[in-house]
């Protein structure tokens, strides 16, 4: 088992090494149109999908964010189990397994905005408004690596920027936006949903930036391609994040409104005392 | 929970069950925010490091096969982490009530 996983690991080496190789693909004028040609014949096609990527994948980014992001994931992933140590109640356990099941589904699904892109649910907002915002981290991070390991969903170089966006930079953004509305349950959700969709959109748009910058050019994306690109797709993903999101309270509320009563693995819970 | 609740609760589940694979198979085939800025600067995907056991499938059968068993090795690992979790703060607790 050891064995077969440092010989993962080396690959990663060659991978680094040689990214620059194949990362750039040239597509002439002609093979750009058949593709635009035969996208009608796929689409009516007998529904078989060619490939699929929904996270950042290896060979994107230069190995210094790379590594930044390992190091701030792994912060992030402490202090949630250091706080669900010390506060997880165990009535939450079956909520947070369900609730980490259910976001694994909706992360496979995209769903249509436009100009035949698509989004997927990024759960952030749901998981923080149900378990607090370290217990979001926590569910999300556990997702994450389920999905790369098991499903090659996102590099496994760059799993630890997928947690940072996604996981941290989602839930943290979630949990602040959702505080100043919190009485108004319908108009939280909405925006707490909608901007975690956007801030981690953004952080990855940094992440593009700052490679491209690092790596001059090697890695990453121009900054001037990376932000409007990014944010002007996720800003309207992330309305659908923020409909899905507080449909799923909003059935919660009516159904079972107890559920959004437990008590949340809060900020304060991986810096206070002891249990 | 009332029983009618109840009832509409499962049947929302099952026919979600039924429909969003095939729902799956139709959207995947389209990319998402990142791979479409990938696709404006001409960057294609470079082979993944790690090889995963699985993939999320590639017709309506095995998307069901495959998003049902992510949907149960998600649940019973997160379960598996929050019981342990728990097992450790209890320790944890018991340690500190034994050394009092």
């Amino acid at each position: 088992m050891i064995f077969f996983f440092l010989f993962r690991i080396k690959s990663l080496f060659f991978l680094l090494r040689g990214a620059n190789e194949h990362r750039r693909c040239e597509v002439s004028d002609e093979e750009r149109k058949k593709k635009k040609r035969d996208l009608p014949k796929t689409l009516s096609n007998t529904f078989i999908i060619k490939s699929i990527t929904m996270h950042i994948p290896d060979g994107l980014m230069s190995p210094i964010v790379l590594a930044l992001g390992w190091i701030a994931a792994l912060a992030g992933l402490a202090l949630s189990v250091r706080a669900a140590e010390r506060k997880l109640d165990e009535r939450q356990i079956p909520l947070m397994a369900v609730l980490a099941a259910g976001i694994f589904v909706a992360q496979m699904l995209n769903f249509p905005i436009f100009g035949g892109t698509t989004g997927h649910l990024l759960g952030a907002a749901l998981a923080v408004i149900m378990l607090g915002p370290l217990g979001g981290i926590l569910v999300l991070s556990v997702i994450l690596i389920i999905q790369c390991l098991f499903f090659g969903d996102g590099g496994i170089t760059s799993l630890g920027l997928n947690i940072l966006n996604m996981a941290v930079v989602g839930s943290i953004t979630a949990h602040f936006a959702n505080a100043p509305f919190r009485k108004n349950v319908i108009a939280s959700t909405l925006f707490a949903s909608w901007l975690s969709v956007v801030a981690a959109a953004f952080a990855c748009a940094v992440e593009l930036a700052l490679s491209d910058i690092l790596s001059g050019g090697v890695f990453g994306i121009i900054a001037s391609v990376a932000f409007p690109t990014m944010l002007s797709y996720h800003v309207v993903i992330g309305i659908g994040e923020a409909l899905i999101t507080t449909s799923v309270i909003f059935y919660t509320a009516q159904v079972r409104p107890e559920v959004l009563d437990m008590r949340k693995i809060s900020l304060k819970d991986a810096f206070g005392g002891s249990a | 929970m009332k029983k009618g609740v109840l009832k509409i609760s499962a049947g929302i589940i099952v026919l979600f069950a039924v429909l969003l694979p095939l729902y799956y198979v139709f959207s995947a085939q389209y990319g998402d925010g990142l791979e479409k800025t990938m696709e404006v600067v001409d960057i294609k995907e470079s082979e993944q490091v790690w090889k995963a056991p699985f993939s999320y499938g590639e017709d309506y059968l095995t998307t069901l096969v495959f998003g049902l068993a992510g949907f149960f090795l998600t649940l019973f690992i997160v379960y598996l982490i929050g019981f342990a979790m728990k097992k450790r703060k209890d320790t944890a607790y018991d340690g500190t009530q034994s050394h009092r």
